[in-house]
């Protein structure tokens, strides 16, 4: 086995030091507006290079749409927001058909919803129908949208952060379950710390305001990020730890091999296929940012939270004893650890 | 330049070259051990006969020696299949790249580049990206340093720890096995083994005569252990290798003489004993030597402490093992007695008759009854004690009985039951030789001396009771009710 050219050498480090100034560049620029949340700006931007979705939760007035509209701001990227009500329609998502006259004659053309954005915030999620809600299904799993028998392509990167707030269940439509899979992270956005409140005061209320620049502004955000997205996939991971991936999986349904015996008591369903897809490419994400090209361990044990906390479907008894699934996978996180 | 492959390469070898040596170091230590416990039984089974009185059977002691050898044939084994496995296990090579990269903190960088260029498994470089050349040249820069053979030392204290407690769990284990076996031999089996020691301890140039006795000796015990030879038989030849050994031990001559001086001796005793039924007495005289001459000899003496101590022990169990066997053969001759008495023609005491009252052919010391010791009798004897140069014992009053603790005491004391009652102390028979009982007769009222009164002080049952079941109520309720609700709440729950 010789050494591997260097020429190559060279350019694939470009490449990763390019993400990671890309990726630092996005984080600071939304840092400058948002205050503190550096994890949950992180497992946003994180999952926007993994190409995946995020569903943010977080009780109102936190900063969520501020936050997703100064990433998309920082990115360059086309942005729309979509306030999900009870009576929203899917086509006021996904457009319809108008009659519209052109030349003296008139014939049906599309109008594009809003759906048709770089990055689309779907601001309360569960607040809509579940109609509704499938109508968003097609879109963030195939990127396309058909229309009265007509398929559209939404252009890449296309990345929904939807948001929904835990505490008001009065008049919502809880997401189904196979809505919630297609979401890669669901991050938990808290309460500002008292420091960090201070400084959101004086940045609000004062008479300036921060925008965020792009870090593209030659136009080609979209086709960068895309190199970046195939850069993550093309991080190398060892046979050891795609089985330890399997094995978190495992762990984690009900009855599976190496489940704990609170997982099998508290849970109905463990996590589809998609969790293991997005523990390994949070974890590729995370070794980039490491300026590395493999995966590590400690690469998935950071994505085992937010990539598999939506995933875990409780029982009724979990539910009444208050059994959390962040306490079930830290329950498997410790037992996986120690028989390492 | 630094070939990442060949490092993990070389890295692989010496961790699998440690994993068997850790596992020689565990087992080695423990199969030495059992294998030297297995070889010493025999010594330690010899000293816990010579220090504490205690016997192991030849048998247990072949079977425990080959439990320690079968022990070290499975540890030699387990040893030799977990250098295999430890081997196995380790002579992997994204194995030692994990080791390498847990050593070096590479994050797994190793183990991916040894996953992907693995040398055993071709395929795998297709799964390599476009990045692989930074992988590799990540490597490269981990590895610089890297010395296989220095990072990877043979570090023998965890094994040693773990050969120890296994080592030591054998030991115990041997330990408790012989503890068990050991039992305390009876006078006829000790003395067989003194004979044994004897025996074996009789070096081979030595005497004719030495070495007959060795022989005999050798003989008489193995039949001592033969149970199917009649205790008589025995006797006698406990008796015959008594006079052999007292007879070869015996002191040459010239050790008690000088060279330059001349001994004469003479020696002359008598004995005369005589003793009936009812008591008997002992009586014997013995007549010294006249020694001439005066000289210091050296021959003879010194022959050490512990060849003295074995001789006594030797006659301590012989002198055991002949009371045993007296009382063996003579607990054959009761029976035989008991036998001929039912069929009319012994002369046994008869159940309820005085023991001490004679049968119709009874003759005291007759071969048809056992001569016990019995109260009053001061001493018996039965006959003239063969003394010819052993030092009679005029005012023996006692038994002749030889042991190493002397004559047997004499029978004072012997009332030692209290009378009807009587009430004192308890009862201590504890060193006692020989225990009489005699039943107290009936005690028989008659001439007014004793009437039959009614203890009316006893205790008596004042309230009556019978076990006959209580009569069933009937239940008006339905069954279920019947069950879950005792019917006497029943009226009150409604």
């Amino acid at each position: 086995m010789g050494a591997a050219p260097q020429p190559q050498q060279n350019s694939s480090n470009e490449r990763v030091a390019e993400f990671r100034k890309t990726f630092a560049r996005a984080e600071a620029e939304v840092g400058r507006v948002i205050v503190g949340h550096r994890d949950v700006v992180r497992k946003v931007l994180t999952a926007l290079f993994a190409g995946g979705h995020v569903l943010i939760e977080g009780v109102p007035g936190l900063g969520k749409t501020l936050m997703v509209k100064t990433a998309a701001d920082a990115l360059g990227l086309s942005f729309k927001r979509i306030q999900f009500t009870p009576d929203l329609m899917p086509s006021d998502i996904v457009g319809t058909q108008v009659l519209a006259e052109t030349e003296g004659r008139r014939e049906f053309a599309f109008k594009a919803g809003p759906i048709f954005a770089h990055i689309v915030l779907g601001d309360e999620i569960n607040r809509a129908t579940p109609k509704t809600q499938s109508a968003v299904l097609e879109a963030m799993e195939e990127r396309q949208v058909t229309v009265f028998g007509t398929t559209y392509r939404l252009d890449p990167p296309f990345f929904v952060l939807a948001t929904q707030n835990p505490i008001e269940l009065e008049g919502t439509y809880p997401l189904p379950e196979a809505q919630m899979d297609r979401f890669l992270f669901k991050v938990i956005m808290g309460a500002p710390k008292p420091d960090e409140l201070r400084e959101i005061l004086h940045r609000t209320t004062g008479s300036t305001s921060y925008q965020p620049q792009s870090i593209f502004n030659d136009g080609t955000a979209s086709k960068k990020i895309e190199e970046q997205k195939t850069l993550v996939r093309e991080v190398m991971v060892a046979e050891p730890l795609e089985r330890y991936i399997i094995s978190i999986v495992g762990a984690c349904t009900p009855g599976g091999p190496g489940a704990t015996p609170e997982i099998t008591q508290y849970l109905r369903f463990g996590p589809s296929p998609r969790g293991a897809q997005a523990l390994l490419l949070c974890a590729k994400v995370n070794a980039l940012l490491e300026g590395r090209v493999s995966v590590s361990y400690d690469d998935i044990n950071d994505a085992i939270v937010p990539g598999l906390r939506h995933r875990l479907l409780r029982n009724f008894q979990a539910e009444a004893e208050n059994i959390t699934p962040e306490s079930l996978l830290e329950q498997v996180l410790k037992r996986l650890k120690r028989s390492s | 330049m630094i070939n990442p492959v060949e490092l993990i390469s070389r890295s692989r070898t010496r961790l699998a070259r440690l994993a068997a040596a850790r596992a020689v170091i565990t087992g080695l230590p423990v199969v030495a051990v059992t294998l030297g416990l297995g070889a010493s039984v025999n010594l330690a089974a010899v000293s816990v006969w010579l220090n504490w009185g205690y016997r192991i059977a030849p048998e247990h002691a072949a079977l425990l020696r080959a439990a320690a050898f079968g022990a070290a044939g499975v540890a030699a084994i387990a040893t030799a299949g977990l250098a295999w496995r430890g081997w196995r296990r380790d002579n992997d090579f994204a194995h030692a790249a994990q080791r390498i990269d847990a050593l070096i903190g590479a994050h797994q960088e190793l183990l991916t580049l040894a996953t992907l260029a693995d040398p055993a498994r071709p395929v795998a470089g297709d799964r390599r990206s476009p990045l692989f050349a930074v992988l590799w040249g990540r490597a490269i820069t981990y590895l610089e340093r890297f010395e296989p053979n220095r990072a990877f030392a043979l570090a023998p204290g965890a094994p040693l720890r773990r050969s120890a407690l296994l080592a030591g769990a054998a030991i115990v284990a041997l330990g408790l096995a012989m503890f068990a076996l050991m039992r305390l031999p009876s006078p006829v089996q000790a003395a067989a083994d003194r004979l044994r020691d004897l025996a074996g301890n009789t070096p081979a140039t030595t005497t004719p005569a030495a070495e007959a006795l060795a022989a005999a000796a050798r003989d008489v015990a193995n039949d001592l252990d033969n149970p199917r030879l009649p205790p008589q038989q025995k006797l006698a030849e406990v008796e015959a290798i008594k006079r052999e050994i007292e007879q070869v031990q015996q002191p040459p001559p010239n050790a008690q003489s000088g060279s330059s001086g001349n001994s004469q001796g003479q020696g002359k005793g008598n004995g005369n004993g005589a003793g009936d039924g009812s008591g008997g007495t002992g009586e014997g005289t013995g007549g010294g030597a006249n020694d001439k001459g005066a000289g210091a000899g050296t021959g003879g003496a010194g022959k050490g402490s512990r060849s003295d101590q074995q001789h006594s022990s030797l006659k301590n169990d012989l002198a055991k093992a002949q009371a045993k066997l007296e009382a063996d053969a003579n607990s054959g001759k009761t029976e035989t007695a008991e036998k001929q008495g039912q069929q009319g023609s012994g002369s046994v005491p008869q159940a309820g008759e005085n023991p001490h009252q004679a049968g119709p052919g009874a003759r005291p010391n007759g071969v048809d009854n056992v001569q016990l010791p019995e109260p009053g009798r001061t001493g018996m004897s039965t006959g003239a004690p063969a003394s010819s140069n052993t030092t009679a014992h005029k005012d023996d009053t006692g038994t002749q009985g030889d042991t190493h603790l002397g004559d047997f005491p004499k029978a004072v004391a012997y009332e030692r039951f209290y009378k009807l009652g009587d009430k004192g102390p308890p009862l201590d028979l504890k060193n006692a030789r020989y225990v009489t009982f005699r039943l107290p007769p009936a005690v028989v009222a008659g001439n007014g001396e004793g009437r039959t009164v009614h203890d009316s002080g006893a205790p008596a049952a004042i309230t009556p009771y019978t076990n006959a079941p209580l009569k069933e109520e009937p239940l008006t309720a339905s069954p279920d009710e019947e069950q879950l609700l005792p019917p006497r709440y029943r009226d009150l729950i409604r």
